[in-house]
Protein backbone atom coordinates (compact mmCIF):
# COMPACT_ATOMS: atom_id res chain seq x y z
CA UNK A 1 0.00 0.00 0.00
CA UNK A 2 1.41 3.02 -0.59
CA UNK A 3 -0.59 6.83 -0.23
CA UNK A 4 0.07 9.98 -0.87
CA UNK A 5 -1.47 13.29 2.17
CA UNK A 6 -0.42 16.88 1.39
CA UNK A 7 -1.57 20.02 3.28
CA UNK A 8 -0.33 18.68 6.70
CA UNK A 9 -1.56 22.06 8.33
CA UNK A 10 -2.03 23.11 11.95
CA UNK A 11 -4.73 26.10 12.87
CA UNK A 12 -3.73 28.21 15.98
CA UNK A 13 -6.04 29.31 18.26
CA UNK A 14 -5.41 32.70 16.73
CA UNK A 15 -6.47 31.52 13.29
CA UNK A 16 -3.35 31.26 11.64
CA UNK A 17 -2.45 28.42 9.31
CA UNK A 18 0.75 26.42 9.42
CA UNK A 19 1.42 24.36 6.37
CA UNK A 20 3.63 21.97 7.67
CA UNK A 21 4.56 19.97 4.22
CA UNK A 22 3.58 20.00 0.76
CA UNK A 23 3.23 16.00 0.71
CA UNK A 24 4.09 13.08 1.63
CA UNK A 25 3.89 9.68 -0.14
CA UNK A 26 3.71 7.07 2.71
CA UNK A 27 4.70 3.54 1.28
CA UNK A 28 3.13 1.01 3.88
CA UNK A 29 5.11 -1.89 1.73
CA UNK A 30 9.02 -0.16 2.01
CA UNK A 31 8.49 1.67 5.24
CA UNK A 32 9.28 4.76 3.95
CA UNK A 33 7.40 8.42 4.63
CA UNK A 34 5.68 6.90 7.41
CA UNK A 35 7.06 10.25 9.99
CA UNK A 36 8.14 13.25 8.75
CA UNK A 37 9.50 15.65 11.16
CA UNK A 38 9.27 19.94 10.45
CA UNK A 39 12.01 22.11 10.52
CA UNK A 40 9.42 24.97 10.71
CA UNK A 41 9.17 26.82 14.15
CA UNK A 42 5.63 25.90 14.76
CA UNK A 43 4.70 28.65 18.07
CA UNK A 44 4.20 26.85 20.69
CA UNK A 45 0.41 26.64 22.52
CA UNK A 46 -3.05 25.79 21.54
CA UNK A 47 -4.25 24.93 18.11
CA UNK A 48 -7.92 24.36 17.13
CA UNK A 49 -6.97 21.76 14.49
CA UNK A 50 -4.48 19.39 13.15
CA UNK A 51 -5.52 18.90 8.95
CA UNK A 52 -4.41 17.08 6.67
CA UNK A 53 -5.50 16.22 2.95
CA UNK A 54 -6.10 12.38 1.39
CA UNK A 55 -4.28 13.11 -2.09
CA UNK A 56 -3.72 16.20 -3.86
CA UNK A 57 -6.01 18.86 -4.58
CA UNK A 58 -7.25 19.59 -8.29
CA UNK A 59 -4.74 22.70 -8.25
CA UNK A 60 -1.79 20.56 -7.27
CA UNK A 61 -2.34 17.32 -8.93
CA UNK A 62 -0.60 18.65 -11.98
CA UNK A 63 0.51 15.62 -14.28
CA UNK A 64 4.35 15.33 -13.97
CA UNK A 65 5.23 18.05 -12.05
CA UNK A 66 7.11 16.12 -9.07
CA UNK A 67 10.12 14.64 -9.62
CA UNK A 68 9.95 12.58 -6.82
CA UNK A 69 6.46 11.04 -7.11
CA UNK A 70 7.53 10.25 -10.93
CA UNK A 71 10.47 8.28 -9.63
CA UNK A 72 8.07 6.62 -7.17
CA UNK A 73 6.37 5.26 -10.32
CA UNK A 74 2.81 6.97 -8.69
CA UNK A 75 2.10 8.29 -12.00
CA UNK A 76 -1.77 8.48 -13.51
CA UNK A 77 -1.88 8.09 -16.93
CA UNK A 78 -3.18 10.79 -19.24
CA UNK A 79 -6.56 9.30 -20.35
CA UNK A 80 -7.79 9.08 -16.84
CA UNK A 81 -6.68 12.34 -15.93
CA UNK A 82 -3.13 12.45 -15.29
CA UNK A 83 -1.89 13.80 -12.52
CA UNK A 84 -1.06 11.32 -9.47
CA UNK A 85 -2.46 8.20 -7.44
CA UNK A 86 -3.84 9.08 -3.94
CA UNK A 87 -3.82 5.40 -2.74
CA UNK A 88 -2.63 2.27 -4.39
CA UNK A 89 -3.59 -0.91 -2.63
CA UNK A 90 -3.15 -4.16 -3.52
CA UNK A 91 -3.95 -7.40 -2.46
CA UNK A 92 -5.79 -10.78 -2.46
CA UNK A 93 -8.82 -11.89 -1.16
CA UNK A 94 -11.04 -15.21 -1.47
CA UNK A 95 -13.70 -14.94 -4.26
CA UNK A 96 -17.27 -16.07 -4.16
CA UNK A 97 -15.83 -19.07 -6.12
CA UNK A 98 -13.34 -19.81 -2.79
CA UNK A 99 -10.40 -19.20 -4.79
CA UNK A 100 -7.54 -16.73 -4.18
CA UNK A 101 -8.34 -12.99 -6.57
CA UNK A 102 -6.48 -10.05 -6.32
CA UNK A 103 -7.72 -6.69 -5.96
CA UNK A 104 -6.03 -3.41 -6.53
CA UNK A 105 -7.84 -0.59 -4.76
CA UNK A 106 -6.36 2.62 -6.65
CA UNK A 107 -7.92 5.58 -5.78
CA UNK A 108 -7.25 8.64 -7.87
CA UNK A 109 -9.24 11.34 -9.11
CA UNK A 110 -12.43 10.80 -10.72
CA UNK A 111 -13.02 11.00 -14.44
CA UNK A 112 -16.49 12.00 -15.05
CA UNK A 113 -17.77 10.44 -17.92
CA UNK A 114 -19.95 13.45 -18.99
CA UNK A 115 -16.95 15.13 -19.66
CA UNK A 116 -13.38 12.85 -19.91
CA UNK A 117 -11.24 16.04 -19.97
CA UNK A 118 -11.93 16.79 -16.70
CA UNK A 119 -11.69 14.98 -13.46
CA UNK A 120 -13.51 15.60 -10.60
CA UNK A 121 -11.56 16.09 -7.85
CA UNK A 122 -12.28 13.44 -4.84
CA UNK A 123 -9.19 13.77 -2.40
CA UNK A 124 -10.01 14.95 0.54
CA UNK A 125 -9.07 17.05 4.09
CA UNK A 126 -9.66 15.37 7.55
CA UNK A 127 -9.58 17.42 10.97
CA UNK A 128 -8.11 15.06 13.53
CA UNK A 129 -8.87 17.74 16.03
CA UNK A 130 -6.81 19.91 18.55
CA UNK A 131 -3.62 19.83 20.03
CA UNK A 132 -1.31 21.18 22.46
CA UNK A 133 2.13 22.57 20.84
CA UNK A 134 5.25 22.36 22.93
CA UNK A 135 8.95 21.89 22.32
CA UNK A 136 8.63 18.58 20.95
CA UNK A 137 5.24 17.11 20.16
CA UNK A 138 4.46 14.28 18.19
CA UNK A 139 1.21 13.56 16.49
CA UNK A 140 0.37 9.73 15.83
CA UNK A 141 -2.60 9.37 13.40
CA UNK A 142 -3.07 5.66 12.18
CA UNK A 143 -5.30 4.05 8.89
CA UNK A 144 -7.66 1.52 9.49
CA UNK A 145 -7.16 -0.45 6.32
CA UNK A 146 -10.83 -2.30 6.81
CA UNK A 147 -12.56 1.44 6.94
CA UNK A 148 -12.08 1.45 3.09
CA UNK A 149 -14.11 -1.63 3.03
CA UNK A 150 -17.20 -1.00 4.90
CA UNK A 151 -18.19 2.72 5.85
CA UNK A 152 -20.41 3.64 4.61
CA UNK A 153 -20.28 1.80 1.38
CA UNK A 154 -19.80 -2.13 2.15
CA UNK A 155 -17.46 -3.17 0.05
CA UNK A 156 -17.71 -6.63 -2.52
CA UNK A 157 -14.65 -7.10 -4.20
CA UNK A 158 -15.89 -9.69 -6.04
CA UNK A 159 -17.97 -6.82 -7.73
CA UNK A 160 -15.37 -4.45 -7.20
CA UNK A 161 -11.80 -5.36 -7.45
CA UNK A 162 -9.82 -4.49 -10.36
CA UNK A 163 -9.58 -2.30 -13.26
CA UNK A 164 -10.83 0.84 -10.61
CA UNK A 165 -9.38 3.51 -11.71
CA UNK A 166 -11.02 4.43 -15.11
CA UNK A 167 -14.84 3.64 -12.99
CA UNK A 168 -16.37 6.69 -12.21
CA UNK A 169 -18.89 5.54 -9.66
CA UNK A 170 -16.27 3.26 -8.05
CA UNK A 171 -14.09 6.54 -7.40
CA UNK A 172 -16.99 8.42 -5.45
CA UNK A 173 -17.61 4.91 -2.93
CA UNK A 174 -13.95 5.48 -2.50
CA UNK A 175 -13.98 8.86 -1.85
CA UNK A 176 -17.36 8.29 0.41
CA UNK A 177 -15.32 5.20 2.54
CA UNK A 178 -12.14 7.34 2.90
CA UNK A 179 -13.66 9.66 5.50
CA UNK A 180 -13.62 7.37 8.33
CA UNK A 181 -10.19 5.50 7.05
CA UNK A 182 -7.77 7.85 9.66
CA UNK A 183 -7.73 8.40 13.41
CA UNK A 184 -5.76 10.59 15.86
CA UNK A 185 -4.03 7.89 17.98
CA UNK A 186 -1.61 9.71 20.31
CA UNK A 187 -0.16 13.32 21.23
CA UNK A 188 3.25 13.15 23.16
CA UNK A 189 5.04 15.81 24.42
CA UNK B 1 73.95 9.88 -7.87
CA UNK B 2 70.66 10.03 -6.77
CA UNK B 3 68.04 7.79 -5.93
CA UNK B 4 64.13 8.01 -6.02
CA UNK B 5 61.79 6.09 -4.66
CA UNK B 6 59.26 4.37 -7.56
CA UNK B 7 56.40 4.76 -5.06
CA UNK B 8 57.35 8.45 -4.82
CA UNK B 9 57.11 8.67 -8.26
CA UNK B 10 53.86 6.98 -8.73
CA UNK B 11 52.19 9.14 -6.13
CA UNK B 12 51.05 12.20 -8.23
CA UNK B 13 49.78 15.21 -7.11
CA UNK B 14 45.75 14.02 -6.41
CA UNK B 15 43.67 16.61 -7.95
CA UNK B 16 40.34 14.69 -8.97
CA UNK B 17 37.96 16.83 -11.78
CA UNK B 18 34.31 16.28 -10.70
CA UNK B 19 33.02 14.57 -13.45
CA UNK B 20 29.95 16.64 -15.10
CA UNK B 21 27.28 13.75 -15.43
CA UNK B 22 25.30 14.09 -18.87
CA UNK B 23 21.63 13.91 -17.49
CA UNK B 24 19.12 13.60 -20.37
CA UNK B 25 16.80 16.95 -20.59
CA UNK B 26 13.37 14.49 -19.37
CA UNK B 27 15.05 12.72 -16.73
CA UNK B 28 16.24 16.60 -15.39
CA UNK B 29 12.43 17.37 -15.84
CA UNK B 30 11.00 14.25 -14.64
CA UNK B 31 13.12 12.76 -12.01
CA UNK B 32 14.86 13.07 -8.53
CA UNK B 33 19.04 14.03 -8.84
CA UNK B 34 20.56 10.12 -9.46
CA UNK B 35 22.16 8.56 -6.02
CA UNK B 36 25.72 9.31 -6.03
CA UNK B 37 27.28 8.25 -2.81
CA UNK B 38 29.10 10.60 -0.60
CA UNK B 39 32.06 8.25 -0.06
CA UNK B 40 32.08 7.81 -3.95
CA UNK B 41 31.88 11.07 -6.01
CA UNK B 42 32.14 10.67 -9.93
CA UNK B 43 35.25 12.01 -10.90
CA UNK B 44 36.97 12.00 -14.50
CA UNK B 45 39.89 10.18 -13.24
CA UNK B 46 37.46 7.66 -11.35
CA UNK B 47 35.34 7.16 -14.23
CA UNK B 48 38.35 6.82 -16.82
CA UNK B 49 40.14 4.19 -14.07
CA UNK B 50 36.52 2.50 -13.83
CA UNK B 51 36.20 2.29 -17.70
CA UNK B 52 39.40 0.62 -18.20
CA UNK B 53 38.86 -1.90 -15.88
CA UNK B 54 35.49 -2.89 -17.09
CA UNK B 55 36.82 -3.82 -20.48
CA UNK B 56 40.20 -5.45 -18.61
CA UNK B 57 40.40 -8.83 -18.57
CA UNK B 58 42.93 -9.13 -16.29
CA UNK B 59 39.85 -9.40 -13.33
CA UNK B 60 39.21 -12.67 -14.49
CA UNK B 61 41.80 -15.96 -13.13
CA UNK B 62 42.90 -16.38 -16.75
CA UNK B 63 42.73 -13.30 -18.20
CA UNK B 64 40.06 -14.35 -20.60
CA UNK B 65 36.88 -12.33 -19.57
CA UNK B 66 36.04 -8.74 -18.84
CA UNK B 67 32.96 -7.48 -17.21
CA UNK B 68 32.25 -6.41 -20.61
CA UNK B 69 32.20 -9.86 -21.85
CA UNK B 70 28.73 -10.41 -20.48
CA UNK B 71 27.53 -7.16 -20.06
CA UNK B 72 29.06 -5.86 -24.09
CA UNK B 73 28.06 -1.92 -24.88
CA UNK B 74 26.51 -3.27 -28.69
CA UNK B 75 23.83 -5.17 -26.22
CA UNK B 76 23.09 -2.71 -24.03
CA UNK B 77 25.68 -3.82 -21.35
CA UNK B 78 24.09 -7.15 -21.50
CA UNK B 79 24.78 -10.38 -23.69
CA UNK B 80 22.55 -12.27 -26.30
CA UNK B 81 22.62 -15.52 -24.69
CA UNK B 82 20.06 -17.28 -22.42
CA UNK B 83 22.96 -17.60 -19.52
CA UNK B 84 26.67 -16.28 -19.45
CA UNK B 85 29.73 -18.70 -18.88
CA UNK B 86 32.76 -17.97 -16.39
CA UNK B 87 36.46 -18.72 -17.45
CA UNK B 88 35.97 -22.41 -16.64
CA UNK B 89 32.68 -22.93 -19.02
CA UNK B 90 30.61 -23.38 -16.16
CA UNK B 91 26.93 -21.37 -16.99
CA UNK B 92 25.10 -19.58 -14.58
CA UNK B 93 21.41 -19.59 -13.84
CA UNK B 94 20.18 -15.78 -14.37
CA UNK B 95 20.15 -13.58 -17.75
CA UNK B 96 23.09 -11.30 -17.67
CA UNK B 97 21.05 -8.13 -16.51
CA UNK B 98 21.65 -4.96 -19.11
CA UNK B 99 23.34 -1.54 -17.59
CA UNK B 100 21.24 1.11 -17.83
CA UNK B 101 20.29 4.31 -15.79
CA UNK B 102 21.31 2.78 -12.41
CA UNK B 103 22.41 5.91 -10.70
CA UNK B 104 18.61 6.25 -10.79
CA UNK B 105 18.04 3.07 -8.55
CA UNK B 106 16.78 4.30 -5.59
CA UNK B 107 16.42 1.16 -3.89
CA UNK B 108 20.16 0.71 -4.27
CA UNK B 109 19.03 -3.11 -4.56
CA UNK B 110 20.79 -4.45 -7.84
CA UNK B 111 20.93 -7.98 -9.67
CA UNK B 112 17.60 -9.97 -10.52
CA UNK B 113 16.85 -10.55 -6.56
CA UNK B 114 18.29 -7.50 -5.22
CA UNK B 115 21.51 -9.43 -3.47
CA UNK B 116 23.76 -6.86 -4.09
CA UNK B 117 23.56 -3.70 -1.87
CA UNK B 118 25.38 -1.04 -3.76
CA UNK B 119 27.25 -0.69 -7.40
CA UNK B 120 30.93 -0.67 -5.25
CA UNK B 121 29.37 -4.06 -3.73
CA UNK B 122 28.32 -5.55 -6.65
CA UNK B 123 31.08 -5.08 -8.84
CA UNK B 124 33.48 -6.73 -6.33
CA UNK B 125 31.27 -10.34 -6.77
CA UNK B 126 31.64 -11.49 -10.26
CA UNK B 127 35.26 -11.31 -9.84
CA UNK B 128 35.92 -14.09 -6.90
CA UNK B 129 32.47 -15.45 -8.13
CA UNK B 130 33.68 -19.26 -9.30
CA UNK B 131 31.38 -19.97 -12.11
CA UNK B 132 31.92 -16.23 -13.36
CA UNK B 133 35.49 -14.24 -13.54
CA UNK B 134 36.83 -16.94 -11.07
CA UNK B 135 39.38 -14.58 -9.77
CA UNK B 136 40.95 -13.89 -6.48
CA UNK B 137 42.07 -10.62 -5.10
CA UNK B 138 45.63 -11.04 -4.55
CA UNK B 139 45.86 -12.41 -8.27
CA UNK B 140 43.80 -9.29 -9.42
CA UNK B 141 45.97 -6.92 -7.44
CA UNK B 142 49.16 -8.29 -8.53
CA UNK B 143 48.74 -8.07 -11.81
CA UNK B 144 47.19 -4.43 -12.01
CA UNK B 145 50.41 -3.57 -10.46
CA UNK B 146 52.67 -5.13 -12.78
CA UNK B 147 50.82 -2.54 -15.42
CA UNK B 148 52.75 0.16 -15.82
CA UNK B 149 49.41 2.53 -16.48
CA UNK B 150 47.45 0.99 -13.44
CA UNK B 151 49.25 2.51 -10.45
CA UNK B 152 49.32 6.12 -11.95
CA UNK B 153 45.27 5.67 -12.45
CA UNK B 154 44.26 4.46 -8.95
CA UNK B 155 47.07 7.58 -7.81
CA UNK B 156 44.91 10.04 -9.67
CA UNK B 157 41.38 8.90 -9.09
CA UNK B 158 41.79 7.98 -5.31
CA UNK B 159 45.22 9.48 -4.15
CA UNK B 160 46.91 6.38 -4.05
CA UNK B 161 48.97 4.18 -6.44
CA UNK B 162 47.95 1.01 -3.38
CA UNK B 163 45.66 -0.66 -5.44
CA UNK B 164 43.02 -3.01 -3.90
CA UNK B 165 39.70 -4.09 -4.51
CA UNK B 166 37.83 -0.87 -2.60
CA UNK B 167 38.91 1.40 -5.12
CA UNK B 168 38.78 -0.91 -8.29
CA UNK B 169 35.14 -1.38 -7.29
CA UNK B 170 34.52 2.42 -6.80
CA UNK B 171 35.96 3.10 -10.16
CA UNK B 172 33.75 0.77 -11.89
CA UNK B 173 30.85 1.56 -9.89
CA UNK B 174 31.92 5.17 -11.35
CA UNK B 175 31.87 3.95 -14.56
CA UNK B 176 28.67 2.17 -14.34
CA UNK B 177 26.64 5.59 -12.76
CA UNK B 178 27.73 7.36 -16.84
CA UNK B 179 25.76 4.19 -18.48
CA UNK B 180 22.78 6.72 -19.59
CA UNK B 181 20.44 6.13 -21.77
CA UNK B 182 17.76 8.62 -22.45
CA UNK B 183 17.27 9.22 -26.10
CA UNK B 184 15.21 7.44 -27.79
CA UNK B 185 12.66 7.77 -30.59
CA UNK B 186 10.02 7.99 -27.54
CA UNK B 187 12.45 10.49 -25.73
CA UNK B 188 12.59 12.43 -28.87
CA UNK B 189 8.86 12.58 -29.08
CA UNK B 190 8.08 13.98 -25.61
CA UNK B 191 10.43 16.85 -26.02
CA UNK B 192 8.56 17.20 -29.31
CA UNK B 193 11.13 16.58 -31.36
CA UNK B 194 9.66 13.06 -33.67
CA UNK B 195 6.52 11.79 -34.51
CA UNK B 196 5.06 8.25 -33.64
CA UNK B 197 3.30 6.14 -35.95
CA UNK B 198 -0.45 5.30 -35.41
CA UNK B 199 0.51 2.10 -34.41
CA UNK B 200 3.22 3.26 -32.32
CA UNK B 201 0.30 5.61 -30.45
CA UNK B 202 -1.73 2.49 -30.17
CA UNK B 203 0.69 0.74 -28.42
CA UNK B 204 1.29 3.59 -26.11
CA UNK B 205 -2.10 3.26 -25.13
CA UNK B 206 -2.18 -0.40 -24.65
CA UNK B 207 0.82 -0.24 -22.53
CA UNK B 208 -1.06 2.55 -20.15
CA UNK B 209 -4.39 1.40 -20.45
CA UNK B 210 -5.44 -0.15 -17.16
CA UNK B 211 -7.72 -2.48 -18.56
CA UNK B 212 -5.67 -3.35 -21.16
CA UNK B 213 -2.05 -3.84 -20.92
CA UNK B 214 -1.20 -2.27 -17.72
CA UNK B 215 2.15 -1.95 -17.84
CA UNK B 216 2.23 1.27 -16.69
CA UNK B 217 1.93 0.12 -12.85
CA UNK B 218 5.63 -1.14 -12.77
CA UNK B 219 7.47 -0.45 -16.27
CA UNK B 220 7.11 3.24 -15.88
CA UNK B 221 5.44 5.74 -18.41
CA UNK B 222 6.09 8.97 -19.87
CA UNK B 223 6.39 10.82 -16.65
CA UNK B 224 8.70 7.97 -15.47
CA UNK B 225 11.31 7.54 -18.46
CA UNK B 226 13.09 5.02 -16.27
CA UNK B 227 10.63 2.63 -17.64
CA UNK B 228 10.95 0.96 -14.18
CA UNK B 229 9.76 0.64 -11.20
CA UNK B 230 13.03 -1.07 -9.50
CA UNK B 231 10.68 -2.99 -7.60
CA UNK B 232 10.46 -6.89 -7.00
CA UNK B 233 7.42 -8.52 -8.57
CA UNK B 234 6.47 -12.11 -9.20
CA UNK B 235 5.13 -11.77 -12.52
CA UNK B 236 3.41 -14.83 -13.23
CA UNK B 237 6.16 -17.06 -14.73
CA UNK B 238 6.04 -20.04 -12.78
CA UNK B 239 2.85 -22.03 -10.67
CA UNK B 240 6.56 -23.56 -8.98
CA UNK B 241 9.81 -21.97 -8.44
CA UNK B 242 13.39 -23.70 -9.48
CA UNK B 243 14.48 -19.92 -8.53
CA UNK B 244 13.55 -17.97 -5.52
CA UNK B 245 14.88 -14.63 -6.49
CA UNK B 246 13.91 -12.04 -4.01
CA UNK B 247 12.63 -14.78 -1.42
CA UNK B 248 16.12 -16.32 -1.47
CA UNK B 249 17.66 -12.96 -0.44
CA UNK B 250 15.21 -11.93 2.21
CA UNK B 251 14.71 -15.66 3.55
CA UNK B 252 10.89 -14.07 3.70
CA UNK B 253 8.37 -16.95 1.90
CA UNK B 254 6.37 -13.89 0.77
CA UNK B 255 8.96 -12.34 -1.55
CA UNK B 256 9.45 -16.19 -3.34
CA UNK B 257 9.33 -15.74 -6.85
CA UNK B 258 9.83 -11.92 -7.00
CA UNK B 259 12.48 -9.96 -9.54
CA UNK B 260 13.16 -6.55 -10.23
CA UNK B 261 11.23 -4.99 -12.72
CA UNK B 262 14.17 -4.50 -15.42
CA UNK B 263 14.07 -1.25 -17.65
CA UNK B 264 11.99 -1.65 -20.75
CA UNK B 265 14.47 0.52 -22.85
CA UNK B 266 16.60 -0.97 -25.81
CA UNK B 267 15.21 -4.09 -25.70
CA UNK B 268 15.80 -4.73 -29.35
CA UNK B 269 19.13 -5.09 -27.90
CA UNK B 270 18.60 -7.25 -24.83
CA UNK B 271 17.37 -10.27 -25.86
CA UNK B 272 16.58 -12.93 -24.42
CA UNK B 273 14.45 -11.70 -21.65
CA UNK B 274 13.39 -12.36 -17.91
CA UNK B 275 15.30 -13.40 -15.15
CA UNK B 276 16.66 -16.66 -16.85
CA UNK B 277 16.10 -15.73 -20.31
CA UNK B 278 13.65 -17.96 -21.35
CA UNK B 279 11.99 -15.53 -23.85
CA UNK B 280 13.96 -15.16 -26.72
CA UNK B 281 11.57 -12.62 -28.61
CA UNK B 282 9.30 -9.69 -27.63
CA UNK B 283 6.80 -11.68 -28.90
CA UNK B 284 6.92 -14.27 -26.24
CA UNK B 285 6.81 -11.74 -23.30
CA UNK B 286 3.94 -10.54 -24.50
CA UNK B 287 2.33 -13.58 -25.13
CA UNK B 288 3.05 -14.29 -21.69
CA UNK B 289 1.42 -11.52 -19.87
CA UNK B 290 -1.69 -11.92 -22.22
CA UNK B 291 -2.22 -15.26 -22.10
CA UNK B 292 0.45 -17.48 -19.95
CA UNK B 293 0.70 -16.40 -16.40
CA UNK B 294 0.71 -19.03 -13.72
CA UNK B 295 -0.56 -18.53 -10.41
CA UNK B 296 1.51 -18.83 -7.33
CA UNK B 297 0.65 -18.16 -3.85
CA UNK B 298 2.95 -14.88 -4.08
CA UNK B 299 2.06 -13.83 -7.53
CA UNK B 300 1.88 -9.88 -7.61
CA UNK B 301 -1.96 -8.81 -7.39
CA UNK B 302 -0.89 -6.40 -10.54
CA UNK B 303 -1.06 -9.36 -12.22
CA UNK B 304 -4.79 -8.83 -12.11
CA UNK B 305 -5.79 -11.12 -15.15
CA UNK B 306 -4.03 -14.42 -13.73
CA UNK B 307 -7.15 -16.82 -13.33
CA UNK B 308 -8.17 -16.05 -17.36
CA UNK B 309 -3.91 -16.54 -17.76
CA UNK B 310 -3.79 -13.07 -18.82
CA UNK B 311 -4.74 -9.67 -20.25
CA UNK B 312 -6.01 -11.03 -22.83
CA UNK B 313 -4.57 -8.79 -26.02
CA UNK B 314 -6.01 -9.22 -29.50
CA UNK B 315 -2.98 -9.87 -31.97
CA UNK B 316 -3.40 -6.45 -33.00
CA UNK B 317 -3.05 -5.16 -29.88
CA UNK B 318 -0.07 -7.07 -29.47
CA UNK B 319 1.56 -5.99 -32.39
CA UNK B 320 0.84 -1.96 -31.92
CA UNK B 321 2.66 -2.98 -27.87
CA UNK B 322 5.79 -4.24 -29.58
CA UNK B 323 5.48 -1.35 -31.94
CA UNK B 324 5.92 0.77 -28.89
CA UNK B 325 8.49 -0.50 -27.02
CA UNK B 326 10.90 -0.48 -29.82
CA UNK B 327 10.06 3.38 -29.19
CA UNK B 328 12.55 2.86 -26.77
CA UNK B 329 15.26 1.98 -28.56
CA UNK B 330 18.51 4.52 -28.36
CA UNK B 331 20.99 4.13 -30.85
CA UNK B 332 23.11 6.76 -29.51
CA UNK B 333 23.48 4.98 -26.14
CA UNK B 334 25.07 1.77 -27.77
CA UNK B 335 27.22 3.57 -30.11
CA UNK B 336 28.43 6.38 -27.39
CA UNK B 337 32.19 5.72 -27.84
CA UNK B 338 32.19 7.00 -24.24
CA UNK B 339 31.05 4.10 -23.16
CA UNK B 340 32.97 1.73 -25.31
CA UNK B 341 36.99 0.97 -25.03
Amino acid sequence: MRYVVSEVSLTHESGEVTVLDDYNLVDLTNNEGMSFRTSEGILPGEYSAVTFRFGLKRADNTDGAYPDLNTANFNVPAPLGGGYHFMQFDGKYINTTSAEAPFNYHVISAIDPTNTNDAVDTSFTLNVGGVTIGSNTNISIQMDVSEWFKNPNIWDLNEYDINLMGNYDVQLLMNQNGSSVFDLVSITQ
Amino acid sequence: MSCSNQDTDLEEEYIPVPFSLKVPELFQQKLIDPLIPNNNPLTEEGVALGKKLFFDKKLSGNNTQACATCHKPQNSFTDDTRFSDGIEGVFGVRNSMPLINLAWNFSDRFAWDGKELGLERQALEPVINPIEMHSDWSNVVAKLEQDPEYPILFSRAFGTSSIDSVPLAKAIAQFERILISGNSKFDQYLLGNATLSLQELNGFAVFMDEEKGDCFHCHGSDNNPLWTDNKFHNNGLDANFNDLGLGTVTGDPNDNGKFRSPTLRNLTFTAPYMHDGRFATLEEVINHYSEGLQFSPTIDPLMKKVSQGGVQLSVEEKMDLKAFLLTLTDLEFINNPDFRD
